[in-house]
């Protein structure tokens, strides 16, 4: 039901509604969510008739558990961390990518032992790559991810494996093989009657490289130990235009893949950023990957909080996200830990 | 006449009188006159997402 509200008494998490004349040529949509302080500004500098907008008084939008967990709070320390420290990087990356490749396609290792491997693997390789983002590195971690994906689609029951093994400790790369994996998997749940029509190794590509505009963000705001502020969450909003920029300075991935990286802070209701696209405006090779992404944060260990399980997750996802995905591959998504 | 606006996205500042050179935006453009493929230089946000600065 649309009332009209005055604009003075408009309050965050009203849907308004504004009419044509009052926005023309300033580039504000019709219909959104109020979500943030200078929405108001923006309407009040509107010449509106009688000083009033229409509200939807039946949709209400609320911050979502999600916002409050920023991004890995991690730490630097090299002793816990994957990478062998003599050989260089370069070396070090073609051993890593070398021994993803042997494991995922060696029919004589047992899918648990093969998940793990092939895990490890990923995880050194990105590690890798979120230290030294260059073009040569990004077309590594494609290879890798190359064999990771044929092995998804088809050992079954390496694939299962792998979601059983996803790590949750703090480092952005973790976070990074976790979504990528989850979306590779769903995607191909997603896909199964029609592999051909897309390039899952590029897509998975795609999904694993979806933070890398990360290493544009200030360390001090990736590794604070604690709760972002304010002003430091909005600072993170800049990491999925730049993976995209970067993904295009380096020429390794297809516009469609690229995208992944621009939309998966998108939500199905529009208060996503940067763009606030709406439903069908997000490609569906985003709406996996955002819902991948906020399964494992919420999974994920924090400075302060513990790692959720997974059931608890997904409830969470269920119950008070819902509006955020489209519903369908939601429940596909679910399905992946029925297994 | 300062024109001075906030990106509610990423709280990046788009000052007329500095432009946006990298992004091809000329010092003194008034934001108004962005082009329709402007985005915020540093989370891609479009212009809608912008609200003028207070002073």
């Amino acid at each position: 039901m649309d009332k009209l509200v005055a604009v003075d008494a408009l309050q965050i998490g009203m849907y308004v509604k504004l009419q044509d004349d009052s926005i023309k040529g300033t580039g504000l949509e019709k219909a959104f969510f109020i979500t943030d302080p200078g929405q108001l500004r923006q309407i009040r500098g509107l010449s509106l008739r009688y000083g009033k907008v229409y509200v939807d008084l039946d949709r209400q939008w609320q911050p979502s558990p999600i916002d409050d967990m920023s991004h890995a709070a991690e730490s630097e320390k090299r002793e816990t961390s994957v990478v062998e420290p003599e050989s260089s990087p370069e070396q070090a990356q073609q051993n890593s990518v070398d021994r993803i490749k042997q494991a995922a396609s060696d029919p004589s290792m047992e899918p648990k032992k093969k998940a793990a491997a092939v895990y490890q693997s990923a995880r050194e390789i990105m590690q890798t790559l979120f230290e030294c983002p260059t073009a040569e590195f990004i077309k590594d971690t494609k290879e890798a991810v190359g064999s990771l994906v044929d092995m998804v689609l088809e050992d079954e029951e390496a694939a299962n494996a792998l979601i059983k093994v996803t790590q949750h400790d703090y480092y952005t790369y973790t976070h990074s093989v976790n979504v990528g994996t989850l979306s590779i998997c769903l995607a191909k749940k997603l896909f199964q009657t029609d592999t051909a029509s897309h390039d899952m190794r590029e897509l998975g590509a795609g999904f694993f490289l979806h933070d890398l505009g990360k290493v544009r963000v200030e360390k001090e705001i990736l590794n604070k130990p604690s709760r972002l502020t304010e002003a430091e969450m909005k600072r993170m909003r800049i990491h999925p235009y730049q993976s995209y920029k970067i993904l295009q300075e380096s020429s390794q991935l297809s516009e469609e893949c690229r995208v992944i990286a621009m939309q998966h802070h998108e939500r199905d209701d529009g208060t996503g950023y940067p763009l606030r696209l709406k439903g069908e405006q997000i490609h569906v090779y985003g709406r996996i990957c955002c819902i991948a992404d906020v399964y494992d944060a919420l999974t994920a260990k924090r400075s302060y909080k513990e790692a959720m399980p997974p059931f608890e997750a997904l409830k969470i996802m269920k119950n008070e996200m819902l509006h955020h995905f489209h519903r369908e591959i939601f429940n596909n998504f679910v399905m992946l830990f029925s297994k | 006449m300062a024109d001075r606006w906030v990106c509610l996205v990423c709280d990046y500042v788009y000052d007329s009188e500095a432009g946006d050179p990298e992004g091809g935006i000329m010092p003194g453009t008034l934001f108004k006159d962005l082009p329709e493929s402007w985005c915020c230089p540093y989370c891609g946000a479009k212009a809608k997402s912008f609200a003028q600065a207070d002073e």
